[in-house]
């Protein structure tokens, strides 16, 4: 039978206040129900994301609650917010003889420069025996301490490069922000091409002296760029390949993942092609004038939450 | 060498899977399901095919669908997509289990499978048939060199269970599969162990400081270990009559859960140092001496009673039961761990059919404080750490607490942790875990030859002690067992109602 999920109207709350209002919204869920309630949190998450995002955001995090069940934060940017405006929310679920919180929300508004406000804020709400992820939801800040400040509160941060403005100075002046060193989702998104590169490698004896080449094509969208750079990179570092980026011109991928691969050692060539409906990818050995029976993966790990999850999970 | 094998993380090398019995409902209810698993968590091989290997004719085409149809009925949710990319891995191959001809044509087809999906040679024969056709099969593969390795490929063979009915025809069994595979080769399967809340007994044990110190005879009274069905024999009498649940639960289910519980740490988590110590545990339990049965077992078996709100009928209204027949449905024993941790510390089995309820768990019940402190006010019972295996997969603790108030009045309280909610999802089927094992070669969840022989060793004695006692005991069905269950307990115990 499938767990009922419960979620208790969000309230506003006093920043000044915020532990006594998590206090009483704990008695709230208790008094709303005469089953027994427990906490079975397994992370903290702060999200930082455009006011503008907000559904988006709350969609993503409804995703992780899947697989993690997190006492999460959600910094929502607004230009025009003058101070700092708070709501809280949480969810349970009710399976069996007992209750289970998996959410316990605190959402905070503020604009870019109240971030060390908000910061502050939540410092002493972050549960401290749970390990503690930063998602930086949006574009890439001009102001590095804006995102250094956030993640100060944290072990681990992430970001989707993908959100990015322009990836690939993005990527770099990212790379040069001192104290962090981020997981990036589009770095997951070609989880799919890694892997099936990985397998195709095991139908033929890889010979480390001989060169091999590789034509990677991409869209022109944020995501898809993210990707085969993350890709690139990696081909350079594992194989010494060169690496030849091309943008195919053709539709983006839905979620950000180059278009096709072709790959070549000595005799052995490989290609890896995107197919739509359902999304995945072929992948085609041919050795020397021997060709193995193509074959096909799935392309995509999901939605953002999806991704996120796993983030978490790589922890 | 693979540059980017890491990727693969846990995927086996390239592989063939024959399946023999692949018309069977193992394969079509559990077997393929699980691959559609593996195939959705990334976990099969990078080259793979399948070749299912029965006595109907049938072709490669209707073998996929009936396949598909079963992924579909069994296989959890979200895997059909998985399984549609690899359907076309799987062939099928008709020959019956004593046709020469057909191996001969099996190891042809496994050869251009090689060349076509690029298996390199390494096989998996999968035996899902009737133990009566084990020694056909295994005869027939070292006959035509399929059970052989050359160079880095490998061949294995996975055995269901039942091994044997008895000591003896184990031994026998175990003879013939050593003529064909070396011990290397050989996985036996125990479903129970591919349960992930089996496998968190080692993690709960051997991850953590706070359990170990009080592991032992000086902490704790005795350890209960039940295995409940709410089914009866339903259509499978045939194979009960022969087995009963002695064999079929007790024997290897109940008996591993107890050596997991019961073993001392290993040296690492390789199969070998983890077998070695579940073995040890085996053979410091002594066989029973006949008078031994009497005073340290019992059997029964079920009547005519409600299960729920169903009426069903008793044993011996079922299809195929022999009239008069005393096969158990319902087993207890008091085993003793004759070794430094356990010393007199009882371990309390109980296995039965048509019980109030499906339950798997292994209850520790710590001894009471040595000092009654809260005169009046002690905890009503002793403190219990729960290992639930299934349904609801978790861990509790009871223990007591003090009741709010002015005074000092104390109560049991329960302290859970469920699986799925801590760490959300479903688990894998224990199939998919199994399966994924022996492709990667990873036998610590598999039954070794000595585990075998020691379990039926202790088994036989108890059957022996049976053959010549009394009758099992009658018990309605829906309740708990014929009360003389209890008799076995002594010492102020009493079996839990889980």
């Amino acid at each position: 039978m499938a767990a009922a999920v419960t979620e208790l109207r969000r309230q506003h709350a006093d920043v000044e206040d915020l532990s006594d209002a998590l206090a009483a919204l704990w008695e709230q869920i208790e008094a709303s129900d005469p089953t027994p309630l427990c906490r079975s949190l397994t992370a903290n998450l702060i999200a930082v994301a455009p006011l503008t995002q907000d559904a988006w955001l709350r969609e993503t995090l409804g995703r992780v609650l899947l697989r993690h069940h997190c006492r999460a934060f959600l910094i929502l940017l607004d230009p025009d917010e003058p101070g700092l405006a708070a709501e809280l929310a949480a969810r349970w679920t009710s399976e069996g003889q007992g209750r289970q919180t998996v959410l316990e929300e605190i959402s905070l508004r503020t604009a870019p420069s109240g971030l060390a406000r908000a910061a502050s804020t939540i410092r002493p709400l972050v549960e401290q025996d749970l390990t503690s992820h930063l998602f930086w939801a949006g574009p890439l800040p001009t102001n590095a301490f804006e995102l250094t400040t956030m993640a100060r509160l944290t072990d681990r941060v992430i970001v989707d490069s993908a959100a990015f403005g322009a990836p690939v100075s993005d990527l770099a002046r990212l790379r040069e922000i001192p104290e962090i060193a981020p997981v990036d989702l589009a770095w997951f998104r070609t989880r799919p091409w890694r892997r099936a590169l990985a397998e195709a490698f095991e139908r033929f004896s890889w010979d480390p002296q001989q060169p091999t080449t590789v034509r990677l094509q991409h869209g022109s969208a944020c995501g898809a760029v993210a990707a085969s750079l993350g890709l690139r990179d990696w081909l350079q570092h594992r194989l010494r390949a060169e690496v030849v980026l091309e943008t195919s011109g053709a539709d983006d991928a839905p979620d950000g993942e180059p278009t096709a691969l072709e790959l070549r050692h000595g005799a052995v060539r490989i290609e890896l092609s995107r197919q739509d409906a359902p999304s995945r990818l072929r992948i085609l050995v041919t050795r020397g004038d021997h060709c193995l029976l193509p074959w096909e993966t799935p392309a995509s790990r999901g939605q953002v939450g999806d991704l996120l999850a796993a983030a978490v999970d790589a922890c | 060498m693979n540059p980017l094998s890491d990727e693969l993380g846990r995927s086996p090398r390239p592989c063939t899977l024959v399946i023999f019995g692949a018309t069977g409902d193992l394969t079509r209810r559990k077997l393929v399901p699980a691959l559609a698993g593996l195939a959705r968590d990334g976990l099969l091989p990078a080259a793979f095919a399948v070749v299912g290997f029965a006595r109907r004719d049938k072709s490669d085409e209707q073998f996929r669908q009936e396949m598909t149809a079963g992924v579909d009925e069994f296989g959890r949710e979200g895997v059909a997509d998985s399984f549609a990319a690899i359907v076309d891995h799987l062939y099928y191959h008709q020959a019956t289990f004593e046709d020469a001809d057909g191996y001969a044509r099996l190891g042809a087809r496994l050869r251009e499978l090689d060349a076509a999906h690029g298996t390199r040679g390494n096989r998996i024969f999968y035996l899902a048939t009737p133990p009566s056709a084990y020694s056909s099969i295994l005869a027939q593969l070292a006959a035509h060199g399929l059970s052989q390795e050359e160079g880095d490929q490998f061949a294995r063979v996975v055995i269901e269970k039942p091994f044997g009915r008895d000591r003896a025809t184990a031994a026998e069994l175990n003879s013939q599969v050593a003529a064909a595979f070396h011990e290397g080769q050989v996985f036996r399967i125990d479903h129970y162990l591919g349960k992930e809340t089996v496998q968190n007994i080692l993690a709960l044990r051997f991850a953590n400081r706070f359990f170990e110190p009080w592991w032992d005879e000086r902490h704790v009274d005795h350890v209960q270990i039940t295995v409940a069905e709410s089914i009866g024999v339903g259509g499978r009498a045939r194979y009960f009559e022969e087995a009963g649940i002695l064999r079929d639960m007790i024997q290897n289910h109940l008996l591993q859960v107890l050596t997991l519980i019961a073993m001392e740490p290993p040296v690492s988590l390789e199969a070998d140092a983890v077998r070695d110590e579940k073995v040890k545990v085996l053979r410091a339990i002594r066989s029973f001496e006949p008078d031994a049965v009497a005073r340290c077992t019992m059997r029964g078996q079920y009547t005519p009673g409600f299960v729920g709100a169903s009426e069903v009928r008793g044993y011996h209204e079922e299809t195929d039961v022999a009239p008069g027949s005393r096969t158990e449905t319902f087993a207890a024993v008091r085993l003793e761990v004759n070794n430094w941790r356990w010393g007199k510390t009882p371990f309390l089995l109980r296995a039965g059919k048509r019980l109030p309820r499906r339950v798997t768990e292994a209850a520790i019940h710590f001894r009471r404080p040595p000092h009654r402190l809260f005169e009046g006010g002690a905890p009503r019972q002793r403190n219990v750490l729960l290992l639930r295996i299934q349904p609801d997969e978790g861990i509790s603790m009871r223990f007591g607490s003090k009741v709010p108030g002015p005074e000092l009045r104390l109560r049991d309280v329960l302290m859970d942790f469920r699986y799925g909610v801590a760490f959300g999802g479903r688990s894998p089927d224990a199939y998919e875990r199994l399966l994924s094992d022996a492709m990667l070669g990873d036998a610590t969840l598999f039954a070794r030859r000595d585990e075998v022989d020691e379990a039926w060793r202790i088994v036989d004695s108890i059957a022996s002690g049976w053959r010549e006692g009394a009758a099992p005991l009658p018990y309605a069905a829906g309740t708990w067992g014929p009360d003389a269950a209890n008799e076995l307990l002594a010492g102020n115990r009493e079996w839990r109602r889980p």
